[in-house]
């Protein structure tokens, strides 16, 4: 951690700062927030929510709980294809929006990581 | 019961610290139970000594009754606090201790097996005439059964695991095409956090105050009540903010709450710390649930009635602990808890993990902060989310609030991502500050959680240039090893 006096439009201004794992943060006027440089940001936001309805991506790490679909199926949107349980809550992962299971890529009971592709769909008539 | 000189711990994170702390200043040696994961955390670092118990996942350490007994036995400590959560509630720890000949700071078995058993509890609490909402705790389990009993009720119906409670093994049917995957999804989690399937159901009230009654009973057979707390700040039924008193119920709806109280705890010979959770809609109140330990809010009693309920606690198990007189415990000033949870608030609450990298408490009058980790401790998946809280005490509820707020604005911490943005809009929320708020308050004013930064756009400008300034970063990222690393690499 790092204090920091900046000149922010004109104003000098003291920010708390550390810089960890491609992340800024910092702490500011009674906030802390995380940064991500724009140099850094290519790599996708992290943690951050998938826009692809094709895939269904762990939104953070955890075990998975249950898959309720098997390849093939349609799904419908807002239907749980899967479960996944960290921190001792459990969270549905949704459909975005009607398609149809192309392939899973894990199994109930397994741990996942970050952004791990747990099921990916296909348009329906694909 | 008979002295303690040595306790030992079956917890983790914050509350081991509270439980701790009572140790070092009863003059009892505390004995850490932890699991691999929990090496690098402050209660690891404050015990007087640490037993690895097992594994990081839960089943495999925490949850387990034999790996729990067997480093108590190895430990050679007199007694056993179970904090709350994990085998806090669980009567056949309990008596796994007993038959081992090891005290438990709490109930008798049998008391745990009756209150901790929901089903059971709202049979004696019916049998003592104490109002509870209505609902279906049968044994048949069958989904059909379930089924046409939750129509029966009537919708909203809630489907809570019969051993369940902190939020989990709980699911909302809003209609009858949810009722399957509810009831579905409240048996794994019951069976996955307690060893247990069974549920039941009940109407959920949909505009429900969530109050709750402290009340400690000594080895005498006395039992007090140590006055309400409000709870009714909770997402998914997690609490995330608590007061003491109440500042919105009623001089008879308390009476009438706190009578109940102590009428339960009388009518199952309750011994120690418990606490008896009402709902309370159009000024009547509906038993909820009885939780035979400590609360996670027990602060907020504490500040308000000058009472430290943990030293109460052990030093009832040594029969040294003289029972508080009902007369004298007169609540003073108004208390505020919040829990802060490793979570992204700005993305429903997702959790976050990661290494601490830097974090700074705003001590003061009237601020205490309970914490389980410290800068260089690592925030694992394998655990509930909640890292600390921070409780406030000022003469009156405005100024908790403002306090709180003030306390909020300047904790720093860095590395994982917490709930503070989103508890300051609570705070600032107009039902939360004239005290109208009900347990839909969360799902009413922020369903998709915290609502996004005003000045978002100021604070990235600002991350850019403090990336400028501040150089290369010379560790490794996410590499960044522990300033204890070297206590425990050759475990």
């Amino acid at each position: 951690m790092k204090k920091l006096n900046l000149t922010i439009d004109g104003e000098e201004v003291e920010v708390l700062a550390q810089k960890m794992a491609g992340k800024v943060w910092l702490h500011y006027k009674g906030q802390t927030f995380a940064y991500t440089p724009k140099q850094n940001q290519k790599q996708g936001p992290a943690g951050g929510a998938n826009q692809d309805p094709s895939q269904i991506v762990a939104p953070m790490p955890g075990k998975i709980i249950k898959i309720f679909v098997a390849e093939g199926d349609s799904v419908a949107e807002g239907e749980t294809v899967v479960a996944m349980e960290a921190m001792k809550m459990e969270y549905n992962l949704k459909a975005m929006q009607n398609m149809k299971v192309k392939s899973i890529k894990c199994s109930e009971g397994a741990q996942v990581g970050l952004s791990d592709l747990l099921v990916e769909l296909e348009e329906e008539d694909a | 019961m008979s002295d303690i000189k040595s306790l030992a711990i079956a917890n983790r994170g914050e509350v081991a610290v509270r439980i701790i702390r009572a140790c070092q200043e009863l003059g009892v040696e505390s004995v850490l139970l932890h699991s691999k994961a929990d090496i690098n955390t402050r209660a690891y670092r404050m015990s007087d000594r640490q037993i690895c118990i097992g594994d990081s996942a839960v089943g495999e350490s925490y949850l387990s009754i034999e790996k729990n007994v067997d480093g108590v036995l190895a430990s050679g400590a007199d007694a056993v606090h179970p904090g709350f959560g994990f085998l806090s509630e669980n009567a056949n720890f309990a008596q796994a201790l007993k038959d081992n000949n090891i005290q438990f700071v709490g109930p008798s078995p049998e008391a745990i097996r009756k209150m901790g058993d929901k089903i059971e509890a709202k049979k004696i609490i019916e049998a003592a005439n104490i109002p509870t909402v209505p609902g279906y705790n049968g044994d048949d389990q069958s989904l059909a059964t379930l089924k046409k009993e939750a129509e029966k009720i009537g919708f909203p119906v809630i489907v809570k695991a019969a051993a369940g409670g902190g939020g989990r093994g709980m699911k909302v049917i809003q209609k009858a095409s949810e009722a399957e995957e509810m009831i579905d999804a409240a048996k794994r989690e019951g069976l996955s956090a307690f060893g247990s399937e069974q549920v039941f159901l009940e109407k959920y009230l949909d505009k429900a105050k969530h109050i709750e009654v402290q009340i400690f009973g000594d080895l005498s057979g006395n039992v007090v009540h140590l006055f309400e707390r409000e709870c009714s700040v909770q997402r998914r039924h997690q609490k995330i903010v608590e007061e003491a008193v109440s500042g919105s119920i009623s001089t008879d709806i308390r009476q009438g709450m706190t009578e109940a109280a102590v009428k339960l705890a009388k009518a199952v010979n309750y011994v120690g710390a418990g606490t008896v959770e009402f709902l309370v809609q159009d000024d009547a109140f509906y038993f909820l649930e009885m939780n035979t330990r400590l609360q996670v809010e027990h602060p907020v009693t504490e500040l308000v009635l000058g009472v430290d309920l943990v030293k109460a606690q052990i030093l009832n198990q040594m029969n040294r602990f003289s029972c508080w007189n009902q007369d004298l415990l007169v609540p003073r000033g108004h208390s505020i808890e919040c829990r802060l949870y490793a979570e992204d608030p700005f993305s429903q609450g997702i959790p976050s993990t990661g290494l601490i990298g830097f974090q700074q408490w705003p001590d003061g009058p009237g601020r205490r902060f309970d914490f389980g980790y410290e800068a260089g401790d690592e925030v694992t998946p394998f655990y509930d989310s909640m890292m600390a809280k921070v409780i406030v005490w000022d003469e009156t509820r405005p100024r908790a609030i403002k306090k709180m707020l003030k306390t909020l604005d300047d904790i720093v911490l860095f590395g994982v991502k917490s709930n503070i943005p989103f508890l300051k809009q609570i705070l600032q929320h107009p039902e939360f500050v004239d005290g109208s708020f009900n347990t839909q308050f969360i799902n009413q004013h922020f369903a998709q959680g915290a609502h996004p930064l005003e000045n978002q756009e100021e604070l990235e400008k600002i991350g850019e240039l403090c990336f400028d300034s501040l150089g290369e970063v010379t560790q490794v990222a996410g590499a960044q090893p522990s300033p204890f690393s070297r206590k425990w690499s050759n475990v």
